[in-house]
């Protein structure tokens, strides 16, 4: 290498690689899918206000993705103290490759989704920001470090960020949406200052960091983590080492609790500041629900690992000597996955229910329970968002329980490009008539996986013990009972048949998937 | 789920054929070892050699890939309650949860082990100079190292594995109160194998030697039988040779023309045999250090 800067560079495509190049995938999978059903069914309009709301939310989530497998690939930053560069230089090459690569991967995104479906999606302007909002991310996550502040901080400039973000879009939060077609003067200074505060942060940080200070806020730090202390029974320890696993496994993993009520404070606050209307808060509190899922996948992440110091996701050599069971530590996670979107689940019908009360008390015109009127949110949604945390939670924990990368790497690049399959054949090489059977053949077919999957972990799990024969029952009782309650419901509404039947059976087979999923993917991880 | 019964007879370790490979690399090939109960074996061998790969097959982290593992006559994979609970381990990289604070440590620990002794643990707790209110990642590496091996002993387990053990602790601690631990427990009829790189940390404190080289055994013995067995003695030939001339039981040879010094791994009198047999004279004769014996032995 001629220089330290192009090292830095070659060293973060090096490691990113593969990750790199899933996470454009992963990234891309879902726009393109429901943009290709929408254009399907001949429903896409490019000025339509949910399609200009969906720009906005992918682009932010393209930014995500992509920001993350680039955070990953570069490493901690320490790493690179003890080389005879100056501090702005790593400054500069954590921050500048980086800042281009997602930029170049943003607008590449666009091209090619204006190109594939004619939206005539704005490019200059999104991503701008995501850069920015990549600069920022990198500051505030050196300035605080490992600390307590890392996590709020984060959410706090995101959130300010995203909503100067959404007001390029709309003037207000419940006004008429349009594109952000041209970075005006004093946008491209506000994100020039967005991003030169964001050099100066981070430069501020890695120098202090370089020097070994950490953060001053002992006091403080002390003082909110005596509120925050969850150390019952210490004094006189533990009943059982099933109860002191999961005292310690809910200490590091119950994060959807927090997650949501951070997410609905930040809601309110937002509703606060900028809305004020009645209506609005009562689609927004019932809305967010649908935040549950993604909620489950951000915390599946923290729970499918196995709490090494690194990051890494193989099970550490102090958990995996722990005298227990495969059995044992698999249902340890499952009851903390379930207590996890239970609290989630709790939380957000709690904060529906205090809404709805509210609007009552305070006679706001809104009498119903539901915003069906105002948002087209019904009663199934209810269930859906539920089964959807329940499914995004455990199944990638289950997983990341496997403690394989590349496994993990596969299957969820498989799962994302899955969806695309009947787009692309659907666009392509199949005839308008042909399109509804052939979604519907790969509809079976993924039941079909599912269920077969399901069938061999329960006969796998059963064969070598991880699993007794009341909670095998029990788990096909729920399947079965999900399919019939499913099925009679479908029935009432649009109508009974074969093809439905069976998906619905696939749902409820992926549903109890975890059961069985669990401990094999823990074996696998702790026996290596 | 039916229970096992841990057999008090069985050895602590038994090996037999053992074979694992990653990717090209055999990390461990055909590796059979058994200890007995008491005593203290210490494993030893070069960076990559397996001593590591050999220790996570004994606590079922690492399923084998030929050959059989048993820890007190039980599969550590098909039966990991009733071996880990026999098993005290401390690893080489010192994974403890760091969010933990060191009094939580152990009364996390204890509901893990029904012979944990709280007595003794507090003790080695003062005697490691942790406080209890110290979360485990502010403790410095030497302090997680003792943190580590004091979660490891405080049950006073059957079988302690410890992976490299003085990595990290200060030669205090390394000589007055590991080598003291381990000698206590050993007494006590209890079975210690460790591994190390520090060979008179091993001479000291072991009972047994396991050498240890490219994945395989090249060697099992006692202290003193190795100590015994291996010297190095120089010969005079009458004529001269360009390589040194075949000398049976010798492990290494170094010299030129008529005068050769070998490394044996026979008895005195066995050697004396063989030279006369090649008419050499023997013109001098010492015993070997445990690291001029393990140097001979991989690079032999």
């Amino acid at each position: 290498m001629r220089s330290a800067s192009l090292a830095l560079t070659w060293e973060l495509l090096a490691s990113g690689g593969w990750k790199l190049l899933g996470a454009v995938l992963v990234a891309n999978a879902l726009p393109i899918l429901i943009l290709g059903a929408l254009r399907q069914e001949g429903v896409l309009d490019p000025q339509e206000q949910a399609i200009i709301s969906m720009h906005v939310v992918s682009t932010m989530i393209n930014g995500l993705v992509f920001g993350t497998a680039l955070a990953v690939a570069a490493g901690s930053v320490s790493r690179l103290y003890c080389y005879p560069i100056s501090s702005a230089l790593i400054t500069a090459g954590r921050m500048l490759p980086a800042q281009l690569l997602l930029f170049a991967e943003v607008a590449a995104s666009t091209l090619l989704l204006n190109w594939l479906f004619g939206v005539n999606w704005p490019i200059l302007g999104p991503a701008l920001f995501i850069v920015s909002g990549l600069a920022t991310f990198q500051a505030v996550a050196w300035l605080t470090g490992h600390s307590l502040w890392s996590l709020p901080a984060i959410l706090i400039v995101g959130g300010l960020q995203s909503v100067w973000f959404v007001f390029r879009y709309r003037t207000q939060f419940t006004g008429p949406a349009h594109e952000w077609l041209e970075v005006r003067p004093m946008e491209w200074l506000t994100l020039a200052v967005f991003t030169a505060g964001a050099y100066a942060v981070a430069l501020l940080a890695i120098q202090r960091d370089r020097r070994g200070e950490a953060l001053r806020t002992d006091t403080l730090k002390a003082w909110l983590e005596s509120l925050c202390e969850r150390r019952p029974a210490l004094k006189r320890g533990f009943p059982s080492p099933l109860a002191a696993h999961f005292w310690a496994e809910w200490h590091q993993k119950g994060v959807m609790p927090l997650i949501t009520a951070i997410g609905l404070c930040l809601g309110l606050g937002i509703w606060l500041l900028f809305v004020r209307q009645a209506d609005t808060l009562h689609v927004w509190v019932f809305k967010g629900g649908w935040f549950l899922p993604i909620t489950g996948f951000v915390g599946a992440l923290a729970i499918g690992g196995s709490g090494l110091p690194n990051g890494a996701i193989e099970m550490g050599p102090f958990l995996a000597t722990r005298p227990l069971s495969n059995a044992e530590l698999g249902r340890n996670l499952l009851q903390v996955v379930a207590r996890n979107v239970c609290g989630g689940v709790i939380l957000w019908l709690g904060a529906c229910t205090v809404v709805i009360v509210a609007l009552k008390l305070a006679g706001a015109d809104s009498g119903k329970i539901l915003p069906v009127e105002t948002s087209n949110f019904e009663w199934w949604q209810i269930p859906a968002i539920v089964f959807g945390s329940w499914w995004t939670t455990s199944l990638l924990t289950t997983l990341l329980s496997s403690g394989r990368s590349r496994f993990v790497v596969l299957v969820i690049i498989s799962v994302s490009l899955l969806p695309l399959i009947p787009t692309i054949l659907g666009r392509w090489m199949l005839s308008e008539g042909a399109r509804p059977g052939f979604r519907n053949a790969i509809g079976l077919l993924a039941s079909g996986v599912a269920i077969v999957t399901t069938i061999w972990a329960c006969r796998s799990a059963w064969q070598r013990r991880y699993i007794t024969g009341t909670s095998l029952l029990a788990a096909v009782a729920l399947a079965t009972t999900l399919t019939a309650a499913g099925g009679i419901v479908i029935h009432q509404t649009t109508g009974w048949t074969s093809t439905s039947q069976l998906i619905l059976t696939g749902l409820a087979a992926i549903t109890i998937l975890p059961v069985p999923g669990l401990p094999l993917m823990i074996a696998w991880n702790r026996h290596r | 789920m039916t229970e096992t019964t841990f057999a008090a007879s069985e050895p602590p370790v038994e090996v037999c054929h053992l074979t694992r490979r990653f990717g090209a690399t055999k990390a461990l090939d055909d590796v059979s070892l058994t200890v007995p109960r008491g005593g203290v074996l210490g494993l030893i061998g070069g960076n990559g050699a397996g001593k590591t790969t050999l220790i996570k097959h004994l606590l079922g982290l690492y399923r084998p890939q030929s050959g059989t593992v048993r820890v007190f006559g039980l599969d550590p994979i098909q039966h990991p309650i009733e071996t880990l609970s026999q098993i005290g381990y401390m690893s080489e990289d010192r994974d403890l949860p760091l969010w933990m604070r060191v009094g939580e440590l152990l009364r996390y620990c204890q509901a893990f082990y029904s012979r944990w002794d709280m007595r003794f643990a507090e003790e080695l707790r003062d005697a490691f100079d942790l406080g209890p209110q110290a979360r485990v990642k502010t403790l410095s590496r030497g302090q997680r190292a003792r943190a580590s091996l004091l979660v490891a002993l405080a049950y006073r387990p059957d079988l302690l594995l410890l992976d490299e053990p003085s990595a990290g602790l200060d030669p205090v601690v390394r000589r007055d109160i590991l080598g003291a631990i381990i000698r206590t427990i050993a007494d006590e009829g209890r079975t210690v194998i460790f591994s190390s790189h520090l060979l008179d940390e091993v001479e000291r404190v072991a009972d047994r030697i396991a050498i240890i080289h490219r994945g395989q055994i090249v060697l099992t013995a006692s202290l003193d039988e190795l100590k015994e067995t291996h010297r190095r003695v120089t010969l005079r030939f009458d004529r001269h040779f360009d390589r040194p001339p075949e000398l049976t039981g010798a492990i290494s040879a170094t010299g030129e023309d008529c005068e050769w010094t070998y490394v044996c791994s026979h008895d005195r009198e066995q050697i004396r045999i063989a030279a006369t047999a090649m008419g050499a004279t023997i013109v001098g004769e010492d015993r070997l250090t445990l690291d001029e014996i393990f140097v001979s032995h991989i690079q032999g």
